[in-house]
């Protein structure tokens, strides 16, 4: 506590230097800053409005409220879940059931809300605000949002209430989505956030201020827990107190790739709908781009096995390392806003609620559960598509092929050509990619954004392997692994915009007929169905629609009913980027076969299991390793999980026992998945 | 009301609606050169002469008869646009019940369609013809059949002709000491057939009832006869009430010719009464409560804001002490009492019966609403409160002169969902505005009251309008936007109607409101009754049967 103070007073002081020198520049600026505004669609945040951080803190901030919101204060709220219908008829449930007295219970759900619930104060809120600009401006190059989806934003916050679903790939999400709001005029959101923080002395405190709100990260059967945080959340949604943020990846994605959406809190979040306590939901898909994110170093780490530190208030200051690096730029698109409403048409019938009287707890319908999870992947589809790339991720693709051929470093002048052809082949596939134009030599630039894993001396590019730590896996595996997962890394940040053609382009090894193109297409989309993300249900359209893009950029021919790639340097390369994925599946699939237990007596646990496959891995290869996916833990599991999809595997709801179901179809999947594959197969 | 000054009338359309002067748009005069020419069935007209008091083919009348009182028909009306739509080829006015039965079976044998018609106030669409209907259409205009038959003062009931209209009614009963109660917002011109055809709802249900606790005995002529039954008792127990056939079948059965009604002795004390509430929720709330208690005054009624305001625009011009007294109100109302000009809501009452009961109501009432800190508004806003219901017909035609489109709904809902649809259902209506381009700056205008109280819920009305004056389709757009509405309503657990029907414009909604099954029951009476399609108006279910001459031949 007394860090974070000391810190906060020393910002302060450097504000007040600050304003007593900015003052007299200032409006003179802000008129310039003006008319370059209504030029550009994008600004950047670190400089919106007031030039002085005091002074930006201390703005007019008078955000449209919410057309039927009745002003609640924090504990007034709580007060509200606690008189509500749902938890009260939990709690005298549960004193039938249980036998406790309804005080008891009571008494607990108020300590569960005080725990729960946030404690927002704009007073907090604007000083934290003024201490995160500073530090953002030491560590940011820039903030770029896109102003249209923001001034939408703030339209329709008056009309609907709003949720807001940012990927998540860095803690900073938060933070950025407030500071945003907070500079557009529009209500600062409450947030859905997981507990891990709330432990943290001081920091949890201060989160709770901006409108933080805790949830366990497991309550499973506590009926009393689960009811209040629904109600919570709900609350905030009816009243429009404030719009409500959540994160639909429901953890921050280690992968660089958008995780699979979780559906618990966005049916939570519709139900008022589905019940009609609101006429509409608007939801705001939000995609923050980060050219590096604070946390890579962690993130390849747990990859790899090791697990996360525990948050805790001393492990930030210790990583305030952290402000002596530069991470680059950051880009913030609001994506186009759904409306709730428009998208049920047809699809929900609202008047079947209408026969539950709203005493009584309502149950989720079938058809609004395939309702909400149709919902939630077009809202993460929604979110790549506003994803911007930076040209660090396209470098990291290059070098990796160059890995793969065993050489660790390259001419300067190579890679730079190859970056370069690599960005002109994503932004011919309709990938938003930026430069930063005010950089002198782009090639630097791009290579410092890899580092500490990228170096270059002016006349070679390098890739370093890591220094050696003591683990499970054997050192020399972790330094060049480490240094791979995390290129990997990057080169996912692209994936989703060429894991169509990539996967055509594998297929179209040899010319194939369309009737065989979409079926294999088809079969690889559902193995690879854990690793990206892919509409359910539209593997048609998807396909059309990709194959017609690569003729009509000349990759690929269609005569006689036949595809044919002409493009030998892009297929190539394309099949560089999806490889590493069907290669592990491959090698853990193999592994599976025959060490799999086939018992529900002799299962094991889904974790285990997947670091028994990384060891085997790990030594079946001899050095220098083709690709770091390998030995990724994250790629392992999917690769299990997606044979319980495909009701091969058992895999309980706990993860804890996994086992072999189907272990005569498992091994004729695998001889068809090695043709499909084959030429990797062939190798190896 | 008539010759009554309204001096804050046209500043509230100014100000409320953004309404414009300079954009005075009166209506097209009547262009009758373009009403299509009759269907003639002369045999029919030469065999049914004798049994009507009137029979004409002026096409003034023929279109008179051919629409309600929808918005969209007013449209129509103002700019000569039915010369491409189908309306009645000839009107008839029977003067008994014989009188019908013999047209009726004219029909028949004729094979020509009836529509009865009484006040012709429908708000449903039922009076208009379907299109495709090739056979000649016969208005049957019920309104020369307006004898009260006997009062009975000892069972208190009246037989009465079902071409009489509501305040002739009431009038004539009132000089005889009498009243029935039945209320509705059109009573004016409204009909009692057309109440029974409908269903109707009136002002004061909750003392006197409503159409359906109010008659005893209907006769309803029929394709296959007269349907009555033989007795007029208080209740009968002899398999499905029968009358239940004939309430609210809109003309798609059969005629309705006389209704045996219950009336009352006019009530020694009638008072009015309003209170203040700080906001609609909690008006709600004690609507409810009231309801629990069942301390039910005649009318109790709930206006939210802007409906509020709206009716504060009625108020005839003032005088100076007038005008301070209000301004001393108002100052205690915001100011000492602190509630928001901007969200208070305001309940009317009206209190009939004996004068001790009355009293006892009304401080019952008042004591409910403390709990729910309302404050008093005297009996002058009470009255002014029920003022712009009769009004609002009137008060739509002024807004189409400044090119406004207007229309009222009405839907009923259990207690725990009236606040919810209500907010949502005005959200609705402003979001598709949005999404319908109308103008920037001049909002819709959406309003609401709840307007009955039951054990279970409530009816609430709505008022809403838009300016569509420079729309290129505002019909188009007026009917998207009274759909989306009623989806709206449906689907936060509302009715189809409470009162105002089916008719055509929500026949859409009629399946998925009785079941597929429910729908197939009223088809099958209809054709049991009249196979040949006779009563062809297609209201309810839709056109079920014959409509041309050909076919039903066959």
């Amino acid at each position: 506590k007394a860090v974070v103070s000391t810190q906060s007073t020393g910002g302060f002081e450097d504000l007040m230097e600050e304003l007593s020198v900015a003052d007299h520049e200032e409006d003179v600026e802000e008129k310039e800053a003006e008319e370059k505004e209504e030029e550009e669609s994008v600004e950047n945040l670190l400089f919106h409005g007031h030039r002085s951080d005091l002074k930006w803190c201390m703005k007019d901030y008078r955000p449209p409220k919410y057309t039927y919101v009745r002003y609640r204060i924090p504990c007034a709220i709580r007060e509200e879940v606690l008189q509500s219908n749902r938890v009260r008829r939990v709690i005298s449930m549960l004193c039938k059931q249980t036998g406790r007295s309804q005080e008891q219970l009571d008494t607990e759900a108020s300590a569960i809300l005080e725990e729960m619930g946030h404690e927002f104060s704009m007073t907090i809120l604007r000083c934290i605000g003024g201490l995160i600009r500073k530090i953002f401006k030491q560590i940011i190059t820039e903030v770029t949002v896109h102003k249209e989806g923001i001034k939408e934003l703030r339209r329709l916050s008056s009309q609907k209430p709003l949720l807001l679903i940012p990927t998540h790939r860095s803690y900073l999400d938060f933070i950025l989505v407030t500071w945003l709001l907070y500079s557009y005029d529009i209500k600062t959101p409450v947030i859905a956030a997981g507990q891990d923080f709330m432990f943290m002395k001081g920091v949890g405190a201060l989160l709770r201020r901006c409108g933080a709100y805790f949830i366990r990260r497991s309550f499973g059967k506590d009926k009393l827990y689960w009811a209040l945080f629904t109600e919570y959340t709900q609350t905030h949604i009816i009243n429009g107190d404030a719009p409500v943020e959540f994160f639909i990846e429901g953890t921050r994605s280690r992968t660089g790739k958008s995780l699979q959406p979780k559906f618990g809190m966005l049916t939570i979040a519709l139900e008022p709908f589905f019940d009609a306590r609101v006429s509409d939901v608007a939801i705001c898909p939000i995609t923050l781009s980060y050219e590096k994110t604070v946390e890579e170093n962690l993130h390849v780490r747990e990859l790899m096995g090791i697990p996360k530190p525990k948050e805790s208030t001393t492990g930030l200051i210790k990583a305030r390392a952290i402000l002596d690096n530069n991470y680059g730029r950051i880009h913030v698109k609001a994506g186009k806003i759904l409306s709730v409403y428009d998208m049920a048409v047809g699809k929900v019938d609202r008047k079947v609620r209408a026969l539950v009287p709203r005493a009584v707890i309502p149950s989720v319908h079938p058809h609004e559960r395939s309702f909400v999870n149709e919902l939630a992947y077009k809202v993460l589809i929604e979110q790549q598509a506003n994803a911007v790339v930076f040209p660090c991720s396209a470098l990291a693709a290059v070098l990796l092929a160059h890995i793969k051929n065993k050489c660790w470093s390259v001419d300067i002048c190579k890679a730079e050509s190859e970056l370069m052809w690599v960005c002109d082949l994503l932004i011919k596939l309709g990938c938003n990619l930026i430069w930063d134009k005010k950089q002198h030599s782009q090639i630097d630039h791009v290579v410092h954004m890899l580092a500490p894993v990228v170096s270059s001396d002016g006349g070679r590019v390098y890739v370093h392997k890591s220094p050696p730590t003591t683990d499970h896996l054997s050192s020399s595996v972790f330094r060049q692994c480490n240094s791979l997962i995390s290129l990997g890394r990057r080169r996912n940040e692209f994936m989703h915009i060429v894991i169509h053609i990539a996967i055509i382009a594998k297929i179209l090894f040899h010319p194939k007929s369309r009737d065989r193109t979409l079926n294999q297409y088809s079969r690889l989309r559902d193995i690879l169905q854990y690793e990206f993300i892919f509409m359910p249900d539209s593997f048609q359209s998807d396909f059309d629609r990709n194959v017609q893009k690569l003729i009509e950029l000349k990759l690929v021919s269609f005569s006689n009913n036949v595809y044919k790639f002409i493009d030998m340097k892009v297929k190539d390369f394309l099949v560089s980027l999806i490889d590493p994925f069907l290669v592990t599946y491959m090698d853990s699939w193999q592994f599976c076969i025959s060490y799999m237990p086939r018992t529900l007596q002799h299962s094991q646990s889904l974790k285990s299991l997947c670091t028994r496959i990384q060891t085997y891995v790990s030594v079946l290869y001899c050095e220098p390793y083709l690709y770091g996916e390998s030995i990724n833990l994250n790629v392992i599991e999917n690769s299990i999980l997606v044979l319980a999809k495909l009701s091969l595997v058992s895999i309980d709801k706990g993860k804890s026992q996994v086992y072999c179901i189907d272990p005569f179809n498992f091994s004729n999947m695998i001889r068809e998945f090695a043709l499909t594959i084959r030429p990797i197969t062939a190798k190896l | 009301m008539a010759g009554v000054a309204m001096p804050y009338l046209m500043q509230w359309f100014k100000d409320e609606l953004g309404a414009r002067v300079s954009e005075y748009s009166p209506p097209q005069p009547l262009d009758l050169s373009k009403i299509p020419s009759p269907v003639r069935n002369i045999e029919f007209m030469e065999a049914a002469r004798p049994w009507c008091k009137v029979m004409t083919e002026d096409a003034e009348d023929r279109l008179m008869h051919g629409h309600g009182h929808l918005c969209e028909e007013i449209f129509m009306l103002r700019n000569n646009m039915y010369h491409d739509q189908r309306i009645p080829d000839l009107v008839v006015y029977p003067s008994s019940h014989e009188d019908v039965v013999q047209l009726v079976n004219l029909a028949v044998k004729y094979n020509v369609v009836l529509i009865p018609m009484g006040g012709g106030t429908s708000v449903s669409g039922a009076l208009m013809c379907p299109k495709e209907e090739t056979r000649t259409i016969v208005s049957l205009d019920m309104t020369e059949m307006n004898r009260i038959h006997w009062i009975d003062p000892e069972n208190l009931m009246a037989h009465i002709e079902a071409g009489i209209i509501g305040q002739d009614l009431e009038r004539r009963l009132e000089k005889e000491g009498y009243t029935t109660g039945h209320q509705p917002d059109s009573l004016e011109f409204s009909s009692l057939g057309g109440w029974v055809a409908t269903r109707a709802s009136g002002m004061k249900k909750n003392l006197y009832g409503n159409i359906e606790d109010m008659v005893v005995r209907i006769k309803m002529v029929t394709a296959k006869g007269t349907i009555e039954k033989s007795c007029q008792v208080p209740r009968i127990s002899a398999g499905p009430d029968v009358h239940e056939f004939i309430l609210g079948s809109e003309g798609t059965l059969g005629v309705i010719t006389e209704v045996t009604l219950k009336v009352k002795q006019l009530p020694e004390c009638t008072k009015y009464g309003s209170l203040i509430f700080p906001d609609f929720e909690k008006g709600i709330k004690f609507m409810q409560e009231v309801s629990r208690q069942k301390i039910y005054p005649a009318s109790i009624r709930l206006m939210d804001n802007a409906q509020l305001r709206f009716g504060l625009a009625l108020k005839p011009e003032k005088g100076l002490i007038e005008r301070f007294t209000d301004h001393i109100k108002q100052m205690y109302i915001t100011r000492l009492r602190g509630f928001n000009p901007a969200k208070i809501a305001l309940c009317t009452a009206v209190f009939e019966g004996p004068t001790d009961r009355v009293n006892k109501e009304e401080s019952d009432i008042n004591r409910i609403a403390a709990e729910f800190g309302a404050i008093p508004a005297g009996e002058a806003n009470g009255k002014n409160g029920y003022l712009l219901t009769f009004s609002i017909a009137y008060l739509r035609d002024l807004g189409m002169n400044y090119g406004f489109l207007a229309e009222s709904f009405e839907t009923s809902v259990p207690w725990d969902r009236v606040s919810d649809l209500i907010k949502n259902v005005k959200q609705r209506i402003i979001q598709v505005c949005k999404e319908q381009g109308i103008r920037d700056g001049v909002p819709p205008y959406g309003s609401a009251r709840v307007t009955q109280c039951y054990d279970t819920g409530a009816c609430c009305y709505f008022y809403f309008g838009f300016y569509a004056g420079d729309l290129p389709n505002p019909l188009e757009v007026y009917s998207i936007l009274e759909t989306s509405a009623r989806e709206e309503v449906l689907a936060n657990g509302g009715s189809v109607s409470h009162h105002h029907g089916i008719g055509k414009v929500r026949a859409q909604f009629l399946e998925d409101t009785i079941s597929k099954a429910g729908k197939q029951a009223l088809i099958a009476v209809k054709h049991g009754l009249d196979p040949q399609n006779i009563f062809g108006s297609g209201n309810l279910t839709g056109v079920v049967g014959p409509t041309g001459t050909l076919k039903s031949k066959l």
